[in-house]
């Protein structure tokens, strides 16, 4: 058995690492320390996923029951795969975007690692939401400071307004869990649901669920994507759309399906209704925008809505699709952006309609621009599709609307294809002619997350395997 | 065991893929493996002959759903994968003859890898392998059309036939969704049985969605026009997936799926859509000039007589004929192939200017316009006659003027390529003769199939009245277009109603497929447009929320920043603190 604080552990003492390294010179750099971390953490899992994992527990105040403790629940393996795993490939493309105060960017870096382990991990309310603050302010820092020279800071400012009101809405959802159930332990409070009165159940959902709007997002609070994610350095993009948003999906499954189950049965009509409603208005939304990255913000943002439609209709099968689809989309979204990314380092632009016939330069590019387009666009063998296809069925028992946001994912080919054709396809421009094919590295990026794209395209049942209990 | 006849073709095409650009191997690996599931196809197909073999594999299951892929072996599903199998070694020879000088790695992995997906298509037994590999031929098929990335026809049509086909997809999608809701199965012939136990509304909802998908996938009215832009693709392509295999998946799927329709009521519906379509497309081949896209408008009429054929719930005249139209269509793909290849065109009247009748393709492409038109003793004469077994005399009627149209436009282009004599000899290769010549004869004898077909489909056919005045109103096209595009009577009257005909193209049917897409990409713009000024908004009030909290506006200069950055460190120090101390 693997205890579970030793995920903690592993970053906490990469954290410090990095802290004390300028302090003895400089032995190694930033990089590899925040590498190794990872790596060990990512063996850690993997010897906890063959031998299982021990929960871990230390009172810290038992007057309002706080208390250290981790377990996992029914649903955190799917996502600490992603949270361990995905940062990995995320700090390839960091190493080489980053040029200026390396170890302080690391040592938020790890941050971001450890605080969204924590959240997945962490039983206890207020251990949950000390990480859950911690991951949205390293990210707060990462905007700002590595962003965008002109409009990083503003567009960081922005996040932090609509995370933190996020943040205080699910603070308010703690307290008055606590204030009903005397308790922060997610174990007790599961067990002492029966108190809460059914008023205090619905404001509670409804402040969750601007947490969760908020976090995926969801429209019509989701005007902060756009600039965090288009002016955010591109590893904070990966991190914001690969992680970020998956911790307000497994939020939302936790308390809302996991603790306000009757209230989301009974709103399950209007939420899929509002999901479907943001699909389809993000896929136009998408489909108008002429740069990659921003088409690409908005494309996250579609699978997000797929994914809030799949948990409103509070199904098994479609939550089990909503977990598939959140994990699929964390690795296809980091594919993409690291596309996007080295696109932009080649060419000097992310307007698409600027180039051309990349193809013939750049051959292995165009096999994993396609190759992520086409897991993106849920082709069967990929990660999208097993998703889509159990959040399609499960929520169409119930909400028979929801199929209608299969019209979004034709938008989606739309302008994906319009992507492929613009980059790919046609002559090369005069310009581009100096056009090198993908570094080692990158092509080692890219083919380590196409091949997790795959294994759980092919082999879903990795993932249905390790959720348990629904 | 029947998932052997597929492996030959994955590992050739991950092997291709992976071997790189290795010259004729390519071709080699692929052309091996077709023969090598050609085969399997055959061994199979006798030793499960007359019974119904159904191999299920869990793909996953939870909390007792089960996500089966399973295949399927009967006499009917062996058949098309015999067909399929052999129509595909008849390609890729050709290919090797077609394609030399192109790059040849990326087409065969391709080429392989479409081969599997359609073989696995005809042998599914359950709808989400069907829709698998439904998906799989659809995105191959968008590769290969965009082979030719660096030429801008290319880049517009295979997006174009991915987004058409692509709405089948998603109906195809929708449908199994429906399904597996409502009976926890996707198995074919478990769904197929239960339909009487299901209510009327899902009938015709999963009915609906199954006829958009297959008139999307085989280019019917009114998703027609990606088939024409689909002929840029190289013409092996054109031949093995726009033509013999892949379009037909369309009408495969309603013939599968027979019971469905008959149960919604929906016959008509695709009976209709079928004239509509058959119509169109001989009208539209009439003006064309592409040796392909003529090709490629008969191949739209011909799906559209499977239709009619499932619309009249007759299931063996539909298999059959599109058996016989695989082989002689493809053969005439070959023949167009062999002529652009020598002389540099697919315009049918550059190819009259340069001469070629007398060369040795003349036989086999007569034989091969011959079976467009129906006339015996070809094969295809015979299929008509199984088609409109079932016909009505409305639909009788309007067949005889299909009839009549069909005629005029393939001896339009008959009499057209070949209106002048061969100045040189035509060089003949062994990977272009043989497939050419192997479809030719089956396409003259191969009508006395018909009467062994019963083992495979029941089939029903006769000649009747009606069989003859189609034959005598194909005779009559043969005659009209002699007359006016042979020995060029009437030429101007010829020449102003093709002037007339590509006046209207101008404003065809496309232009509205074309203004539909502009309107959803305006929206989208303006949706875009919106959501921008949304988040501007949403700025200006995140940063008022700042000015009001600190009564300063140095939030641009940074102080506020500064201020802001050291409370939230602090903080962080302050939790990290807690909880590593406390």
């Amino acid at each position: 058995m693997i205890n579970l604080i030793f995920l903690l552990i592993v970053p906490m003492a990469g954290i410090l690492a990095l802290i004390i390294k300028p302090f003895i010179g400089k032995p190694v750099s930033a990089e590899i320390i925040t590498l190794i971390t990872m790596v060990i953490t990512v063996i850690l899992f993997g010897f906890g996923l063959l031998l299982g994992f021990s929960g871990f527990n230390a009172n810290i105040n038992s007057s309002i029951s706080f208390s250290f403790s981790l377990q996992t629940s029914f649903i955190t393996i799917p996502f600490l795969l992603l949270a361990t795993v995905l940062p990995i490939a995320i700090l390839l493309f960091a190493a080489k975007e980053i040029r200026q105060s390396r170890s302080l960017f690391y040592v938020f870096y790890l941050v971001v690692y450890l605080s969204v382990i924590s959240v997945f991990i962490s039983s206890n309310l207020i251990v949950f939401f000390i990480f859950w603050e911690l991951a949205v302010l390293s990210l707060f820092f990462i905007i700002s400071l590595w962003g965008n020279a002109e409009k990083g800071r503003k567009a960081g400012m922005k996040f932090l307004v609509f995370t933190q009101f996020g943040s205080l809405t699910l603070l308010a959802v703690f307290i008055l869990l606590f204030v009903y159930t005397g308790s922060f332990n997610l174990p007790v409070i599961a067990s002492k649901m029966a108190l809460l009165p059914s008023y205090v159940e619905y404001l509670s959902f409804f402040l969750l669920l601007i947490t969760v709007m908020i976090k995926m997002p969801i429209f019509p609070l989701h005007e902060w994507l756009l600039d965090s994610y288009y002016y955010s350095p591109s590893s904070g993009t990966m991190f914001l759309s690969a992680m970020l948003s998956k911790l307000g999906g497994f939020a939302f499954i936790l308390f809302g399906f996991g603790l306000f189950r009757n209230v989301l049965l009974n709103l399950r009509l209007p939420l899929v209704l509002l999901g479907v409603f943001t699909a389809i208005y993000i896929a136009f939304a998408a489909s108008g925008q002429k740069d990659f990255k921003k088409l690409l913000s908005y494309s996250s943002m579609f699978y997000m809505s797929l994914v809030f439609i799949g948990i409103s209709s509070g199904v098994g099968t479609a939550i089990i699709g909503s977990v598939i689809l959140m994990v699929s989309h964390g690795f296809i979204i980091t594919l993409l952006f690291g596309i996007s990314y080295v696109l932009f380092q080649k060419t000097g632009t992310n307007e698409t309609a600027k180039l051309g016939g990349i193809m013939s330069k750049m051959p292995l590019f165009a096999f994993f621009l396609v190759f992520g387009v086409f897991a993106s666009l849920g082709i069967p063998g990929l990660s999208n599709f097993p998703g889509e296809l159990l959040i399609f069925i499960g929520s169409y028992a119930v909400a028979g609307i929801s199929l209608l946001a299969i019209f979004g994912i034709l938008l989606s080919t739309n302008y994906y294809l319009r992507i492929i054709k613009q980059v790919l396809f046609g002559q090369l421009p005069k310009k581009l002619t100096t056009l090198k094919e993908l570094s080692t590295v990158e092509l080692a990026v890219f083919s380590f997350l196409s091949f997790f794209i795959l294994l759980i395209g092919l082999f879903p049942s990795l993932l249905i395997g390790v959720i348990g209990g629904l | 065991m029947l998932y052997l006849i597929l492996v030959p073709l994955l590992v050739s095409s991950v092997l291709i893929a992976v071997l790189g650009e290795r010259k004729s191997l390519s071709w080699a690996l692929s052309l091996i493996a077709a023969v090598v599931s050609f085969l399997l196809s055959a061994f199979f197909f006798v030793s499960y002959f007359n019974r119904n073999i159904l191999e299920s594999y869990t793909w996953f299951s939870f909390s007792g759903l089960i996500f089966s892929l399973s295949f399927v072996g009967n006499n009917l599903t062996l058949f098309m994968s015999l067909l399929v199998s052999f129509i595909s070694v008849m390609v890729l020879l050709f290919a090797g003859f077609y394609m030399k000088k192109e790059k040849q790695s990326r087409f065969y992995a391709e080429m392989s890898f479409f081969i599997f997906s359609m073989l696995g298509l005809v042998l599914s037994g359950s709808l989400l392998l069907f829709f698998i590999f439904w998906e799989f031929v659809g995105i191959t098929s968008y590769l290969l059309i965009g082979f030719w990335y660096d030429k801008e026809a290319p880049a517009v049509s295979s997006k174009k036939a991915l987004l058409i086909t692509r709405i089948g997809d998603l109906s195809f999608l929708a449908a199994i969704v429906i399904v597996f809701s409502a009976l926890k199965t996707f198995s074919i012939s478990a769904f197929l049985g239960s339909i009487p136990l299901l209510p009327p509304m899902v009938i015709l909802t999963v009915g609906i969605l199954f006829i958009i998908a297959a008139l999307s996938k085989a280019a019917q009215f009114p998703f027609y026009t990606w088939l024409i832009d689909a002929m840029e693709g190289p013409t092996p392509v054109s031949s093995l997936l726009h033509s013999a295999t892949m379009v037909a998946a369309g009408a495969y799927l309603l013939i599968r799926l027979l019971p469905l329709i008959s149960a919604a009521g929906l016959s008509s519906l695709i009976l209709v859509f079928a004239f509509i379509t058959a119509i169109t497309a001989a009208l539209l081949a009439l003006k064309e000039r592409h040796f392909k896209k003529i090709l490629a408008y008969s191949t739209i009429e011909s799906l559209a007589f499977m239709f009619m054929a499932i619309g009249t719930l007759n299931a063996g005249g539909a298999v059959f004929y599109l058996f016989t139209h695989a082989v002689f269509k493809s053969m005439l793909f070959f023949i167009s192939g062999v002529l652009a290849i020598l002389f540099g065109t697919y315009d049918i009247y550059e190819l009259n200017s340069r001469g070629t009748r007398g060369s040795w393709v003349t036989i086999p492409a007569l034989i091969g316009f011959a079976s467009i038109a129906a006339i015996p003793p070809f094969m295809s004469f015979f299929a008509h006659s199984a088609i409109t077994y079932n016909f009505n005399i409305y639909e009788n009627s309007v067949f005889v003027v299909i009839a009549f149209l069909t005629a005029l436009f393939s001896f339009r282009a008959f009499f057209v390529i070949f209106g002048k004599k061969s100045r040189n000899k035509l060089k003949r290769e062994f990977t272009v003769l043989f497939p050419i010549v192997t479809l030719a004869v089956i396409s003259t004898f191969g009508g006395v199939i018909i009467y062994f077909f019963n083992a495979i489909e029941p089939i029903l056919h006769s000649f009747d009245a009606f069989s003859f005045i189609s034959l005598a109103a194909a005779l009559l096209g043969v005659f009209v277009s002699y007359e006016l595009f042979y020995a060029k009577k009437e030429e101007k009257t010829v020449l102003k109603m093709q002037r007339t005909a590509v006046k209207l193209e101008k404003y065809r049917y496309e232009r509205f497929i074309i203004g539909v897409g502009n309107a959803v990409s305006d929206f989208g713009y303006y949706i875009g447009r919106f959501d921008s000024m949304l988040s501007s908004a949403a700025s200006r009030a995140a940063e008022s929320t700042f000015i009001l909290s600190s009564k300063t506006r140095e939030i641009e200069n940074g102080d506020a920043f500064r201020y802001i950055t050291a409370i939230v460190i602090g903080l962080i120090a302050v939790i990290l603190v807690a909880v590593i101390f406390i």
